[in-house]
Protein backbone atom coordinates (compact mmCIF):
# COMPACT_ATOMS: atom_id res chain seq x y z
CA UNK A 1 0.00 0.00 0.00
CA UNK A 2 3.14 2.05 0.45
CA UNK A 3 2.34 5.63 -1.47
CA UNK A 4 -0.87 3.85 -3.05
CA UNK A 5 -2.92 6.48 -1.12
CA UNK A 6 -2.48 10.23 -0.93
CA UNK A 7 -3.86 12.76 1.42
CA UNK A 8 -5.63 15.62 -0.94
CA UNK A 9 -7.72 17.93 1.13
CA UNK A 10 -7.96 19.66 5.02
CA UNK A 11 -10.21 21.15 6.07
CA UNK A 12 -10.94 23.03 9.85
CA UNK A 13 -13.43 25.26 11.51
CA UNK A 14 -11.80 27.81 13.91
CA UNK A 15 -10.81 26.06 17.66
CA UNK A 16 -13.50 27.62 19.89
CA UNK A 17 -13.45 27.91 23.35
CA UNK A 18 -15.34 24.48 25.11
CA UNK A 19 -18.70 25.16 24.77
CA UNK A 20 -18.19 28.18 22.35
CA UNK A 21 -19.16 26.68 19.42
CA UNK A 22 -21.69 28.63 16.73
CA UNK A 23 -23.79 25.57 15.83
CA UNK A 24 -24.07 21.71 16.93
CA UNK A 25 -21.47 19.11 16.22
CA UNK A 26 -23.53 18.72 12.84
CA UNK A 27 -22.82 21.78 12.09
CA UNK A 28 -19.18 22.02 12.43
CA UNK A 29 -18.59 18.52 10.87
CA UNK A 30 -20.51 20.03 7.60
CA UNK A 31 -17.89 23.21 7.80
CA UNK A 32 -15.09 20.78 8.15
CA UNK A 33 -15.65 18.77 5.44
CA UNK A 34 -16.72 20.98 2.88
CA UNK A 35 -13.70 23.25 3.33
CA UNK A 36 -11.19 20.35 2.93
CA UNK A 37 -13.22 19.39 -0.16
CA UNK A 38 -12.60 23.14 -1.32
CA UNK A 39 -8.79 22.37 -0.67
CA UNK A 40 -8.42 19.95 -2.50
CA UNK A 41 -10.90 20.68 -5.22
CA UNK A 42 -13.41 17.82 -5.05
CA UNK A 43 -17.09 18.43 -4.91
CA UNK A 44 -18.68 17.07 -1.32
CA UNK A 45 -20.78 15.24 -3.30
CA UNK A 46 -18.58 12.68 -3.95
CA UNK A 47 -17.10 11.88 -1.09
CA UNK A 48 -18.28 8.42 -0.63
CA UNK A 49 -16.31 6.81 2.66
CA UNK A 50 -16.66 8.55 6.14
CA UNK A 51 -13.98 6.99 9.08
CA UNK A 52 -13.78 8.47 12.59
CA UNK A 53 -12.80 7.37 16.29
CA UNK A 54 -13.24 7.83 19.63
CA UNK A 55 -17.07 7.07 19.65
CA UNK A 56 -17.25 10.45 17.34
CA UNK A 57 -21.10 10.94 17.51
CA UNK A 58 -21.22 12.41 13.83
CA UNK A 59 -21.84 9.01 11.77
CA UNK A 60 -21.68 9.21 8.02
CA UNK A 61 -25.29 8.97 7.44
CA UNK A 62 -26.11 12.05 9.36
CA UNK A 63 -23.76 13.95 6.77
CA UNK A 64 -25.39 12.50 3.85
CA UNK A 65 -27.92 15.05 2.84
CA UNK A 66 -25.95 18.19 3.85
CA UNK A 67 -23.10 16.86 1.73
CA UNK A 68 -25.48 15.85 -0.96
CA UNK A 69 -23.54 12.11 -0.56
CA UNK A 70 -24.37 10.41 -3.93
CA UNK A 71 -24.02 6.99 -2.32
CA UNK A 72 -22.07 6.23 0.79
CA UNK A 73 -19.95 3.15 0.47
CA UNK A 74 -17.56 2.81 3.57
CA UNK A 75 -18.37 3.93 7.22
CA UNK A 76 -16.27 2.90 9.92
CA UNK A 77 -15.13 4.07 13.40
CA UNK A 78 -11.63 2.92 15.37
CA UNK A 79 -12.27 1.59 18.88
CA UNK A 80 -11.38 3.52 21.96
CA UNK A 81 -12.19 6.28 23.75
CA UNK A 82 -9.38 8.45 23.50
CA UNK A 83 -6.47 9.46 20.60
CA UNK A 84 -5.33 6.40 20.51
CA UNK A 85 -8.24 5.84 17.21
CA UNK A 86 -7.02 8.79 15.45
CA UNK A 87 -4.28 7.79 13.43
CA UNK A 88 -6.21 4.14 12.71
CA UNK A 89 -9.03 6.36 11.31
CA UNK A 90 -6.50 7.06 8.67
CA UNK A 91 -5.59 3.23 8.33
CA UNK A 92 -9.38 2.19 7.94
CA UNK A 93 -9.94 4.55 5.25
CA UNK A 94 -6.48 3.65 3.16
CA UNK A 95 -7.89 0.12 3.40
CA UNK A 96 -11.22 1.08 1.99
CA UNK A 97 -9.63 2.91 -0.86
CA UNK A 98 -6.80 0.28 -1.45
CA UNK A 99 -9.21 -2.74 -1.62
CA UNK A 100 -11.64 -0.68 -3.86
CA UNK A 101 -14.66 -0.14 -1.68
CA UNK A 102 -14.46 2.96 -1.47
CA UNK A 103 -12.71 6.21 -3.85
CA UNK A 104 -12.92 9.19 -1.96
CA UNK A 105 -12.91 9.01 1.84
CA UNK A 106 -13.38 11.85 4.77
CA UNK A 107 -11.17 11.37 8.20
CA UNK A 108 -12.88 13.15 10.39
CA UNK A 109 -13.17 14.41 14.25
CA UNK A 110 -15.53 16.88 15.81
CA UNK A 111 -15.95 18.03 18.99
CA UNK A 112 -18.75 20.27 20.84
CA UNK A 113 -19.49 20.29 24.35
CA UNK A 114 -23.05 21.44 23.46
CA UNK A 115 -23.36 17.99 21.57
CA UNK A 116 -21.57 15.85 23.30
CA UNK A 117 -20.53 16.81 26.87
CA UNK A 118 -16.96 17.40 27.84
CA UNK A 119 -14.64 15.81 26.37
CA UNK A 120 -12.56 14.79 29.52
CA UNK A 121 -15.59 12.91 30.52
CA UNK A 122 -16.21 11.19 27.91
CA UNK A 123 -12.74 9.98 27.59
CA UNK A 124 -12.71 8.89 31.70
CA UNK A 125 -16.15 7.30 31.79
CA UNK A 126 -14.91 5.05 28.58
CA UNK A 127 -11.46 4.32 30.14
CA UNK A 128 -12.03 4.08 33.89
CA UNK A 129 -14.18 1.89 36.04
CA UNK A 130 -14.22 2.05 39.71
CA UNK A 131 -10.40 0.74 40.28
CA UNK A 132 -9.80 4.25 38.89
CA UNK A 133 -12.86 6.15 40.35
CA UNK A 134 -13.03 4.87 44.06
CA UNK A 135 -9.35 5.30 44.74
CA UNK A 136 -9.40 8.99 43.67
CA UNK A 137 -8.86 9.36 40.30
CA UNK A 138 -11.26 10.55 37.36
CA UNK A 139 -9.20 12.56 35.03
CA UNK A 140 -6.80 11.52 32.08
CA UNK A 141 -4.32 13.82 33.09
CA UNK A 142 -3.20 11.80 36.90
CA UNK A 143 -2.75 8.63 34.59
CA UNK A 144 -0.71 10.24 32.41
CA UNK A 145 1.06 11.92 35.52
CA UNK A 146 1.58 8.48 37.05
CA UNK A 147 3.33 7.03 33.91
CA UNK A 148 5.50 10.49 33.45
CA UNK A 149 6.68 10.12 36.39
CA UNK A 150 8.05 6.53 36.40
CA UNK A 151 9.41 7.77 32.93
CA UNK A 152 11.24 10.18 34.68
CA UNK A 153 12.37 7.80 37.45
CA UNK A 154 13.24 5.41 34.17
CA UNK A 155 15.84 8.00 33.21
CA UNK A 156 13.96 10.82 30.96
CA UNK A 157 15.06 14.34 32.56
CA UNK A 158 11.56 16.84 33.23
CA UNK A 159 13.93 19.48 31.09
CA UNK A 160 12.15 17.08 27.87
CA UNK A 161 8.78 18.14 29.18
CA UNK A 162 9.79 21.54 29.19
CA UNK A 163 11.57 22.03 25.88
CA UNK A 164 8.89 20.35 23.95
CA UNK A 165 6.16 22.37 25.80
CA UNK A 166 8.21 25.68 24.99
CA UNK A 167 8.68 24.13 21.49
CA UNK A 168 5.28 24.01 20.64
CA UNK A 169 4.38 27.20 21.92
CA UNK A 170 6.81 29.07 19.81
CA UNK A 171 5.20 26.71 16.68
CA UNK A 172 1.99 28.43 17.63
CA UNK A 173 2.74 31.86 18.24
CA UNK A 174 3.49 31.67 14.29
CA UNK A 175 -0.12 29.64 13.54
CA UNK A 176 -3.38 32.25 13.44
CA UNK A 177 -5.08 28.91 13.85
CA UNK A 178 -3.51 28.62 17.34
CA UNK A 179 -4.86 28.95 20.61
CA UNK A 180 -1.61 30.30 21.49
CA UNK A 181 -1.12 32.71 18.15
CA UNK A 182 0.89 35.32 19.39
CA UNK A 183 1.94 33.94 22.69
CA UNK A 184 5.36 32.25 23.59
CA UNK A 185 6.46 30.76 26.58
CA UNK A 186 9.68 31.26 28.39
CA UNK A 187 10.93 28.76 30.65
CA UNK A 188 10.50 31.09 33.98
CA UNK A 189 6.87 31.04 33.14
CA UNK A 190 6.40 27.38 32.42
CA UNK A 191 8.09 26.69 35.60
CA UNK A 192 6.12 29.19 37.95
CA UNK A 193 2.67 27.35 36.46
CA UNK A 194 -0.19 26.19 38.66
CA UNK A 195 0.52 22.51 39.46
CA UNK A 196 -2.55 20.18 37.94
CA UNK A 197 -0.68 16.65 38.83
CA UNK A 198 2.67 16.22 38.95
CA UNK A 199 5.06 16.11 37.13
CA UNK A 200 2.71 18.62 35.46
CA UNK A 201 1.42 22.04 35.36
CA UNK A 202 -0.75 23.80 33.54
CA UNK A 203 1.62 24.39 30.56
CA UNK A 204 1.95 20.77 30.17
CA UNK A 205 -1.58 20.04 29.62
CA UNK A 206 -3.87 19.94 26.90
CA UNK A 207 -7.14 22.48 27.01
CA UNK A 208 -10.62 21.18 25.47
CA UNK A 209 -11.97 23.25 22.75
CA UNK A 210 -15.14 23.08 20.41
CA UNK A 211 -13.45 21.90 16.60
CA UNK A 212 -13.88 19.84 13.86
CA UNK A 213 -11.05 18.87 11.81
CA UNK A 214 -11.22 16.83 8.54
CA UNK A 215 -8.62 15.21 6.00
CA UNK A 216 -9.52 13.90 2.95
CA UNK A 217 -7.71 10.58 1.34
CA UNK A 218 -8.09 8.82 -2.05
CA UNK A 219 -6.09 7.01 -4.82
CA UNK A 220 -2.53 8.28 -5.96
CA UNK A 221 -4.08 8.18 -9.16
CA UNK A 222 -6.86 10.69 -9.05
CA UNK A 223 -4.59 12.36 -6.14
CA UNK A 224 -2.49 13.09 -9.20
CA UNK A 225 -5.09 14.96 -11.14
CA UNK A 226 -6.13 17.36 -8.21
CA UNK A 227 -5.59 21.04 -7.43
CA UNK A 228 -2.29 20.49 -4.89
CA UNK A 229 0.63 18.22 -4.36
CA UNK A 230 -0.87 14.49 -3.01
CA UNK A 231 1.28 14.24 0.62
CA UNK A 232 1.63 9.83 -0.16
CA UNK A 233 0.65 7.77 3.00
CA UNK A 234 4.42 5.92 3.13
CA UNK A 235 2.86 3.55 6.17
CA UNK A 236 0.02 3.11 8.67
CA UNK A 237 -0.28 0.96 11.61
CA UNK A 238 -3.13 0.15 14.35
CA UNK A 239 -3.87 -2.11 17.23
CA UNK A 240 -1.76 -3.13 20.69
CA UNK A 241 0.18 -5.70 21.77
CA UNK A 242 -1.10 -5.67 25.64
CA UNK A 243 -5.00 -5.15 25.82
CA UNK A 244 -7.05 -3.52 28.76
CA UNK A 245 -4.26 -3.36 31.72
CA UNK A 246 -5.47 -1.38 34.22
CA UNK A 247 -1.88 -0.23 34.61
CA UNK A 248 0.22 -3.50 34.21
CA UNK A 249 1.80 -2.53 31.30
CA UNK A 250 4.58 -4.22 31.94
CA UNK A 251 6.77 -1.11 30.92
CA UNK A 252 4.68 1.43 32.35
CA UNK A 253 6.15 4.54 31.59
CA UNK A 254 6.51 3.49 27.62
CA UNK A 255 4.68 5.03 24.91
CA UNK A 256 4.20 1.61 24.02
CA UNK A 257 4.57 1.80 20.44
CA UNK A 258 6.92 -0.20 20.12
CA UNK A 259 5.45 -3.24 18.07
CA UNK A 260 3.52 -0.64 15.87
CA UNK A 261 6.35 1.18 14.99
CA UNK A 262 8.01 -2.22 13.99
CA UNK A 263 4.94 -2.77 11.15
CA UNK A 264 4.77 1.22 10.03
CA UNK A 265 8.62 1.54 9.54
CA UNK A 266 8.59 -2.07 7.60
CA UNK A 267 5.83 -0.89 5.37
CA UNK A 268 6.93 2.59 5.15
CA UNK A 269 10.44 1.16 4.11
CA UNK A 270 12.33 3.33 5.74
CA UNK A 271 13.34 3.72 10.05
CA UNK A 272 12.94 6.67 12.68
CA UNK A 273 16.68 8.00 11.13
CA UNK A 274 14.43 8.91 8.35
CA UNK A 275 11.87 11.77 9.68
CA UNK A 276 11.99 15.19 9.02
CA UNK A 277 9.17 16.26 10.97
CA UNK A 278 6.83 14.58 13.66
CA UNK A 279 3.74 15.69 14.75
CA UNK A 280 2.97 13.33 17.89
CA UNK A 281 -0.50 13.24 20.11
CA UNK A 282 0.18 14.85 22.83
CA UNK A 283 -2.89 14.98 25.29
CA UNK A 284 -0.03 16.06 27.96
CA UNK A 285 3.55 16.85 27.55
CA UNK A 286 4.88 13.25 29.17
CA UNK A 287 2.81 11.22 27.16
CA UNK A 288 4.45 12.55 23.62
CA UNK A 289 7.63 12.46 24.78
CA UNK A 290 6.87 8.14 25.64
CA UNK A 291 5.73 8.40 22.69
CA UNK A 292 8.86 9.73 20.57
CA UNK A 293 10.86 7.26 22.74
CA UNK A 294 9.18 4.31 21.73
CA UNK A 295 8.54 5.18 18.36
CA UNK A 296 12.84 5.09 18.52
CA UNK A 297 13.30 8.50 17.06
CA UNK A 298 15.29 9.02 20.67
CA UNK A 299 16.41 6.63 23.30
CA UNK A 300 16.03 7.36 27.32
CA UNK A 301 19.40 7.42 26.96
CA UNK A 302 20.03 10.56 24.41
CA UNK A 303 16.77 11.97 25.79
CA UNK A 304 19.03 14.76 27.90
CA UNK A 305 20.67 15.85 24.75
CA UNK A 306 18.42 15.08 21.87
CA UNK A 307 15.25 16.50 23.58
CA UNK A 308 16.23 20.41 24.09
CA UNK A 309 13.95 23.42 22.89
CA UNK A 310 16.58 24.05 20.32
CA UNK A 311 16.01 20.77 18.53
CA UNK A 312 12.56 20.50 18.77
CA UNK A 313 11.88 23.67 16.92
CA UNK A 314 11.46 24.02 12.65
CA UNK A 315 13.84 26.65 12.52
CA UNK A 316 16.74 24.36 12.42
CA UNK A 317 15.88 21.32 14.71
CA UNK A 318 17.27 18.04 14.54
CA UNK A 319 14.32 16.62 15.25
CA UNK A 320 11.38 18.81 14.88
CA UNK A 321 7.90 18.53 16.78
CA UNK A 322 4.54 19.03 16.30
CA UNK A 323 4.59 22.35 14.28
CA UNK A 324 1.06 23.74 14.48
CA UNK A 325 1.92 23.67 18.27
CA UNK A 326 0.26 20.50 19.21
CA UNK A 327 -3.25 19.78 21.21
CA UNK A 328 -1.01 21.84 23.77
CA UNK A 329 -0.59 25.39 21.63
CA UNK A 330 -2.73 25.09 18.83
CA UNK A 331 -5.63 23.52 20.03
CA UNK A 332 -7.24 19.96 20.78
CA UNK A 333 -9.18 18.15 18.11
CA UNK A 334 -8.70 15.14 19.65
CA UNK A 335 -4.95 14.48 17.51
CA UNK A 336 -7.21 15.16 14.25
CA UNK A 337 -4.99 18.28 13.26
CA UNK A 338 -2.00 16.69 13.82
CA UNK A 339 -2.95 14.99 10.76
CA UNK A 340 -3.91 18.21 9.28
CA UNK A 341 -0.43 19.71 9.87
CA UNK A 342 1.21 16.57 8.65
CA UNK A 343 -0.55 17.46 5.28
CA UNK A 344 0.23 20.89 5.43
CA UNK A 345 3.33 20.69 6.33
CA UNK A 346 4.53 18.24 3.39
CA UNK A 347 2.72 20.55 1.50
CA UNK A 348 5.11 23.48 2.58
CA UNK A 349 1.75 24.95 3.56
CA UNK A 350 2.91 24.86 7.50
CA UNK A 351 2.83 28.23 9.77
CA UNK A 352 6.03 26.38 10.33
CA UNK A 353 7.66 24.93 7.82
CA UNK A 354 10.79 22.53 8.24
CA UNK A 355 12.85 23.09 5.51
CA UNK A 356 13.30 20.21 3.03
CA UNK A 357 11.06 18.13 4.77
CA UNK A 358 10.05 15.66 2.79
CA UNK A 359 8.48 12.45 5.86
CA UNK A 360 6.64 13.31 8.61
CA UNK A 361 5.69 10.78 11.31
CA UNK A 362 2.22 11.26 12.87
CA UNK A 363 0.99 9.24 16.04
CA UNK A 364 -2.19 8.63 18.27
CA UNK A 365 -2.90 8.33 21.68
CA UNK A 366 0.43 6.86 23.55
CA UNK A 367 -0.41 4.84 26.58
CA UNK A 368 -3.65 3.48 25.47
CA UNK A 369 -4.72 -0.49 24.42
CA UNK A 370 -5.25 1.04 20.95
CA UNK A 371 -2.28 3.01 19.78
CA UNK A 372 -1.87 4.09 15.79
CA UNK A 373 0.70 5.82 13.85
CA UNK A 374 1.58 6.70 10.08
CA UNK A 375 4.53 7.87 7.87
CA UNK A 376 3.23 10.78 5.28
CA UNK A 377 5.91 11.66 2.58
CA UNK A 378 6.23 14.01 -0.67
CA UNK A 379 6.43 12.49 -4.30
CA UNK A 380 10.18 12.37 -3.77
CA UNK A 381 9.88 9.56 -0.77
CA UNK A 382 8.19 6.84 -3.56
CA UNK B 1 -16.01 10.42 50.77
CA UNK B 2 -18.58 8.36 48.18
CA UNK B 3 -17.40 7.77 44.83
CA UNK B 4 -20.46 5.32 44.10
CA UNK B 5 -20.22 1.25 44.97
CA UNK B 6 -18.75 -0.81 42.52
CA UNK B 7 -21.34 -3.31 40.62
CA UNK B 8 -21.24 -7.04 41.76
CA UNK B 9 -21.97 -8.98 38.71
CA UNK B 10 -18.63 -8.13 36.94
CA UNK B 11 -15.51 -10.15 36.54
CA UNK B 12 -13.71 -8.18 39.38
CA UNK B 13 -16.56 -8.97 41.66
CA UNK B 14 -14.39 -11.10 43.91
CA UNK B 15 -12.45 -8.65 44.52
CA UNK B 16 -14.29 -6.04 46.06
CA UNK B 17 -16.05 -8.60 47.40
CA UNK B 18 -12.86 -9.71 49.54
CA UNK B 19 -12.25 -6.50 50.75
CA UNK B 20 -15.55 -5.97 52.19
CA UNK B 21 -14.51 -9.06 54.05
CA UNK B 22 -10.98 -7.70 55.00
CA UNK B 23 -9.23 -9.78 52.68
CA UNK B 24 -7.60 -8.78 49.69
CA UNK B 25 -7.99 -11.69 46.62
CA UNK B 26 -5.89 -11.36 42.68
CA UNK B 27 -7.13 -13.63 40.29
CA UNK B 28 -4.70 -16.33 39.61
CA UNK B 29 -5.70 -19.28 36.70
CA UNK B 30 -6.43 -22.86 38.46
CA UNK B 31 -4.96 -23.97 34.95
CA UNK B 32 -1.57 -23.37 34.61
CA UNK B 33 -0.88 -20.83 38.20
CA UNK B 34 -0.16 -17.58 36.47
CA UNK B 35 -1.58 -14.52 38.46
CA UNK B 36 -4.10 -12.64 36.41
CA UNK B 37 -4.86 -9.42 36.63
CA UNK B 38 -7.02 -7.67 35.06
CA UNK B 39 -9.49 -10.63 36.11
CA UNK B 40 -10.65 -12.56 32.90
CA UNK B 41 -13.02 -14.61 32.49
CA UNK B 42 -11.04 -17.09 30.74
CA UNK B 43 -7.09 -17.88 30.52
CA UNK B 44 -5.71 -16.32 27.23
CA UNK B 45 -2.10 -18.23 28.23
CA UNK B 46 -3.83 -21.69 28.85
CA UNK B 47 -7.45 -21.75 27.86
CA UNK B 48 -8.85 -22.44 31.17
CA UNK B 49 -12.10 -21.33 32.43
CA UNK B 50 -11.20 -22.47 36.04
CA UNK B 51 -10.13 -19.09 37.90
CA UNK B 52 -9.66 -18.56 41.28
CA UNK B 53 -8.89 -15.85 44.05
CA UNK B 54 -6.63 -16.96 46.39
CA UNK B 55 -5.99 -14.64 49.48
CA UNK B 56 -2.90 -12.10 48.86
CA UNK B 57 -0.98 -10.36 51.55
CA UNK B 58 -1.84 -6.57 52.10
CA UNK B 59 2.20 -5.86 51.43
CA UNK B 60 3.29 -4.04 48.10
CA UNK B 61 5.91 -2.00 46.28
CA UNK B 62 4.97 1.67 45.23
CA UNK B 63 5.55 1.37 41.41
CA UNK B 64 4.62 4.87 40.27
CA UNK B 65 3.29 7.96 42.31
CA UNK B 66 2.08 11.03 41.28
CA UNK B 67 0.63 13.99 43.78
CA UNK B 68 -2.59 14.98 42.62
CA UNK B 69 -3.09 19.02 42.77
CA UNK B 70 -6.23 19.97 41.33
CA UNK B 71 -9.72 18.92 42.67
CA UNK B 72 -10.74 16.58 39.83
CA UNK B 73 -12.60 14.28 41.63
CA UNK B 74 -15.56 15.94 43.56
CA UNK B 75 -15.28 13.45 46.60
CA UNK B 76 -11.85 14.37 46.81
CA UNK B 77 -11.08 18.09 47.16
CA UNK B 78 -10.75 18.36 50.74
CA UNK B 79 -7.60 16.19 50.07
CA UNK B 80 -5.86 18.08 47.96
CA UNK B 81 -3.22 17.40 47.34
CA UNK B 82 -3.02 13.41 47.47
CA UNK B 83 -0.60 10.72 46.04
CA UNK B 84 -1.55 8.47 43.74
CA UNK B 85 -0.33 5.25 44.38
CA UNK B 86 0.33 2.46 41.79
CA UNK B 87 1.35 -0.59 43.86
CA UNK B 88 2.90 -3.78 42.94
CA UNK B 89 2.11 -6.77 44.70
CA UNK B 90 5.19 -9.16 45.01
CA UNK B 91 2.80 -11.95 46.55
CA UNK B 92 1.03 -11.79 43.31
CA UNK B 93 3.10 -11.80 40.52
CA UNK B 94 3.85 -8.33 40.18
CA UNK B 95 0.07 -7.62 40.00
CA UNK B 96 -0.22 -3.50 40.06
CA UNK B 97 -3.14 -1.72 41.88
CA UNK B 98 -3.91 1.64 42.19
CA UNK B 99 -4.35 3.29 45.24
CA UNK B 100 -4.59 5.96 47.49
CA UNK B 101 -2.40 6.54 50.86
CA UNK B 102 -3.88 7.05 54.01
CA UNK B 103 -1.14 8.18 56.40
CA UNK B 104 1.95 10.05 56.35
CA UNK B 105 3.82 10.57 52.66
CA UNK B 106 7.10 11.67 54.41
CA UNK B 107 9.66 9.79 52.64
CA UNK B 108 7.09 8.45 49.97
CA UNK B 109 8.90 7.52 46.86
CA UNK B 110 8.83 4.75 43.76
CA UNK B 111 10.05 1.65 45.39
CA UNK B 112 9.03 2.80 48.59
CA UNK B 113 7.24 -0.40 50.75
CA UNK B 114 3.41 0.28 51.52
CA UNK B 115 1.04 -1.65 54.13
CA UNK B 116 -2.64 -1.98 52.55
CA UNK B 117 -5.90 -1.86 55.27
CA UNK B 118 -9.39 -2.27 54.35
CA UNK B 119 -11.64 1.40 55.04
CA UNK B 120 -15.03 1.56 55.14
CA UNK B 121 -16.75 4.51 53.08
CA UNK B 122 -20.27 4.96 52.56
CA UNK B 123 -20.87 3.28 49.64
CA UNK B 124 -17.82 0.18 49.87
CA UNK B 125 -14.87 -1.31 51.81
CA UNK B 126 -11.87 0.28 50.00
CA UNK B 127 -8.13 -0.55 49.87
CA UNK B 128 -6.04 2.03 51.37
CA UNK B 129 -2.06 2.10 52.12
CA UNK B 130 0.58 3.69 54.62
CA UNK B 131 4.63 3.13 54.34
CA UNK B 132 5.71 0.12 55.94
CA UNK B 133 7.43 0.53 59.00
ZN1 LIG C 1 -4.01 -20.51 32.63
Amino acid sequence: MRGAIAAVGVGETPYYRHGKAPGDETLLTLQAIVAACADAGIDPRDINGFASYADDRNAGHTLMRGLGTREMRWASMAWGGGGGGSVAAVGAAAAAIHSGQAEIVVVYRTIAEASSGRLQDAVAHYDMGPHYTLHGISSPAQICGLKTERLIHDGVPRSALSALVRAQYHHASRNPRAQAYGKTLDAATYDAARPIVDPFGLYDCSRENDVSVAVILTSARRARALRKPPVYLLGVAQGGTIGEAWENEPDYGSGGFEAIAGRLWAMAKLGPKEIDVAQIYDNFSGPAVAAIISHGLCSIEEAPELLTFDNLIADGGRMPVNTSGGLIAEGNAHGMGLIAEAVRQLRGESSNPVAGAETCLVTGGPQTPLLSSAVFGTEATL
Amino acid sequence: MSHGAPPADTVDAPFWAGLAGGVLRIQRCAGCARWSWPPQWRCGACGSWEMEWPEVPMEGIVHALSWTRHPFSPGMVDKIPYPVLLVALPDAGGARLLGLLDGPAEGLAIGSRVTGFPQETPDHTALRWQLAR
